[in-house]
């Protein structure tokens, strides 16, 4: 049981306008064992400030991407993470 | 008509003869312009069975109806031929600054037949046109070309879209070129070179109008709004295609001759490394998007090496087929294609076919001329891309493509032609994305991104519905909807970026045409989906008449036995039978040829192209 309550560390790997606000490409985040998406948000804007807090709370203009897959097709911000799981933020992209 | 000059120019090399075409209404009125009129005219001109570099064969260049004036992103000029490397109806574009001045010169296309016994240039100035002597621009580069015809001409406002030495030696994927802005895919250059054609050079200053001027300065208005009110608009603004980090993200970026979907070390090819070296951004005739970017090297083994570019295809042409990501080799890399004159995506992938080929023992440096080719070792690239331009060495077996070349070195080589139609793939494993990879597989000049490009699966766009990239329900008709959708975009030639990350809404598009060409009918989507649906099927019908269907709508057996080994498309296989099932019943093709039933047609308005 107290290894179920033990903080799960998740990869958040930030591009674009969302690295340029968090200063950083990539971050290792500690998260309670039962957290969400929007938890992983909210720690990475706490951590960062509000620019980059507002920027991730807009999610209209950004791709999300849990373990490559979109995160609306997971069940949105309410999502649960897993130990070691990544989180990738982009920019909305065109590509060719 | 308005926006139309209505003059199409025709040229027979062999004899030195000019004619000129007019468009009939209901030539316009059914096909609209661009594409439209480049599958028709095709489909009318060639009889099937044409050899693609024969004199019968006809190479068509061609600006769009709304190509010269202000609407955003249509000045691309559009090329179409039987391709050499596919056998197959072929289309390729290139942006930049062409398309418009071929307008104001006083056409909208030229059709060029026949072959020349000595190399010539076209010049075609204020209505008038010339055939000119090029024995002296043989065997120079694309940029050369450019620099010594405006020269020659007094002239540096001159528009150019010219072959390298790629295309002079027939090579089956050389591309046209301008101003460093390529028709690239599927042999454009080839055709050219075969008919001993340099250049097509155009100048002129007639004003292009369209038929209403008011209800089109507020269809521009409300275009321009669209790209302003989209956050792609900005994003792509600023970053331009790069999107390796992406696609490895996604674990669908092809390495190792498409065994695996992620590149190692892929942090070294991201937007951002391109962006430090960008020098200065560069864009289009009429586009404010502006995704172009001149880009140089300043330190390591590619240092003071420049282009214009790289753009995403092309990084990863010159990195994942090679499973190194060296970001100097991409920049130089794409500069030395430009100016021989070649396709980026086929030359890295074919070059990526040769490593497959080599580590399995299949070829050896008895056949590569001593030039070992090993993963995670890109330092042969450069030389090997000389060696294809040139027909030289080991080259003169990549200079025909991938299925060719597996077809004659034997030793079951052809398992791993990354290929459709003997069109190389693009930088998407269709295993990852199951709509892209149908696409690929059922575009009419062969594994072609941009026929059909699947914004739902890459970027999660909500049109026409959301979808999961992995399911295979609905791809079939998601794939015919994008391609539907893609073809009478290029009716306007519209760039290919525009739809794939829907800047420009179909309703936009209809009022554009309409006020540009007067006529009422093209506003209307509805009017728009059926000219598209009746594109792809001509196009598809110009393949049938060449003894295609089903058979050739087949990715290499990779994608269908083996799994992603790894990353978030791990486990991923291309359910072709039940993808392209799926396919052919949206678009009411006959389920066991591939071929479009008489009724299809007929509803089309194409009961003449119904087999007899």
């Amino acid at each position: 049981l107290r290894s179920r309550n033990r903080p799960m560390r998740v990869e958040a790997l930030l591009f674009g306008r969302p690295r340029e606000l968090a200063g950083c490409a990539r971050e290792e985040v500690s998260l309670a064992p039962d957290a969400s998406l929007a938890d992983l948000f909210e720690s990475l804007g706490g951590r960062h400030g509000p620019l980059l807090a507002s920027e991730l709370g807009r999610k209209e203009g950004l791709i999300i991407l849990v373990n490559g897959r979109d995160y609306g097709l997971l069940g949105g911000m309410s999502a649960p993470l897993k130990a070691d799981d990544t989180v990738a933020v982009f920019p909305i992209a065109g590509g060719g | 008509m308005a926006s139309f000059r209505n003059r199409l120019l025709r040229v027979n090399l062999t004899d030195a003869t000019f004619s000129e075409d007019r468009f009939t209404d209901s030539m316009i009125h059914d096909y609209i312009g661009g594409r439209g009129f480049g599958a028709k005219l095709l489909y009318d001109d060639l009889k099937p069975g044409i050899d693609p570099l024969g004199p019968e064969a006809e190479l068509i260049f061609l600006a769009g109806p709304l190509a010269g004036m202000t609407a955003q992103s249509f000045s691309r000029l559009k090329v179409f031929f039987k391709s050499p490397l596919t056998g197959t109806y072929f289309k390729s574009a290139a942006g930049g600054f062409y398309a418009p001045e071929l307008k104001y010169a006083g056409f909208d296309g030229v059709v060029v037949t026949g072959a020349s016994a000595k190399p010539v240039y076209l010049w075609i100035h204020e209505g008038k046109y010339e055939l000119r002597e090029a024995g002296y621009l043989w065997g120079l580069d694309c940029d050369d070309t450019h620099t010594l015809i405006r020269e020659e001409l007094h002239d540096p406002a001159v528009r150019l879209a010219c072959i390298g030495p790629a295309g002079e030696n027939v090579v089956k994927y050389a591309g046209i070129f301008t101003d460093r802005r390529a028709a690239g895919r599927g042999g454009a250059g080839a055709v050219m070179g075969s008919k001993r054609l340099k250049a097509i050079a155009c100048r002129g200053t007639a004003k292009v109008e369209p038929a209403d001027r008011d209800a089109f300065a507020v269809a521009v208005k409300e275009e321009i709004a669209g790209y302003r009110a989209n956050p792609m608009f900005a994003n792509f603004s600023k970053a331009g295609t790069q999107i390796a980090e992406f696609t490895n993200i996604l674990g669908m970026y092809p390495t190792r001759n498409f065994r695996e979907g992620i590149l190692p070390d892929w942090h070294e090819i991201e937007g951002e490394a391109y962006t430090k070296l960008r020098a200065k951004k560069t864009g289009c005739h009429a586009c404010m998007v502006h995704c172009g970017n001149l880009t140089r090297m300043y330190t390591g083994r590619y240092a003071g090496a420049w282009t214009e570019g790289p753009e995403y295809e092309t990084t990863w042409a010159f990195t994942g087929p090679m499973a190194k990501a060296d970001i100097g080799l991409t920049i130089a890399a794409d500069k030395l294609c430009d100016d021989l004159g070649l396709d980026t995506i086929s030359t890295g992938s074919t070059i990526g076919f040769a490593y497959e080929l080599f580590e399995r023992g299949i070829i050896d440096t008895r056949d590569t001329g001593g030039i070992t080719l090993a993963y995670g070792n890109s330092e042969p690239v450069m030389a090997l891309i000389r060696q294809i331009a040139y027909r030289d060495g080991f080259g003169d077996l990549l200079a025909d493509g991938s299925r060719e070349a597996a077809r004659r070195i034997g030793k079951g080589a052809v398992e791993y032609a990354i290929q459709v139609k003997g069109l190389e793939l693009p930088a998407y494993d269709p295993r990852g994305a199951k709509a892209h990879g149908l696409n690929f597989l059922t575009s009419n000049i062969g594994a072609d991104h941009n026929s059909g490009y699947s914004a739902q699966e890459m970027f999660g766009s909500p049109d026409p519905f959301k979808v999961d990239r992995f399911e295979v329900a609905r791809k079939g008709e998601l794939t015919k909807w994008n391609q539907d959708l893609t073809a009478f975009l290029e009716t306007g030639i519209i760039c290919s970026f525009i739809p794939s990350m829907g800047l420009l809404s179909v309703e936009t598009f209809g009022k554009l045409l309409s006020s540009a060409t007067g006529i009422p009918d093209v506003a209307a989507p509805a009017y728009l989906w059926k000219v598209g649906e009746r594109i792809y099927n001509l196009e598809r019908m110009f393949n049938v008449r060449e003894g295609m269907g089903i058979k050739e709508d087949a990715f290499p057996k990779r994608f269908t036995t083996e799994t992603l080994p790894a990353g978030p498309s791990q486990g991923q296989i291309f359910e072709t039978d039940a993808l392209l099932r799926d396919y052919y019943q949206a678009r009411g093709w006959n389920l066991r040829t591939g071929v479009p039933t008489n009724a299809k047609l007929e509803e089309l308005g194409l009961a003449f192209a119904v087999e007899k």
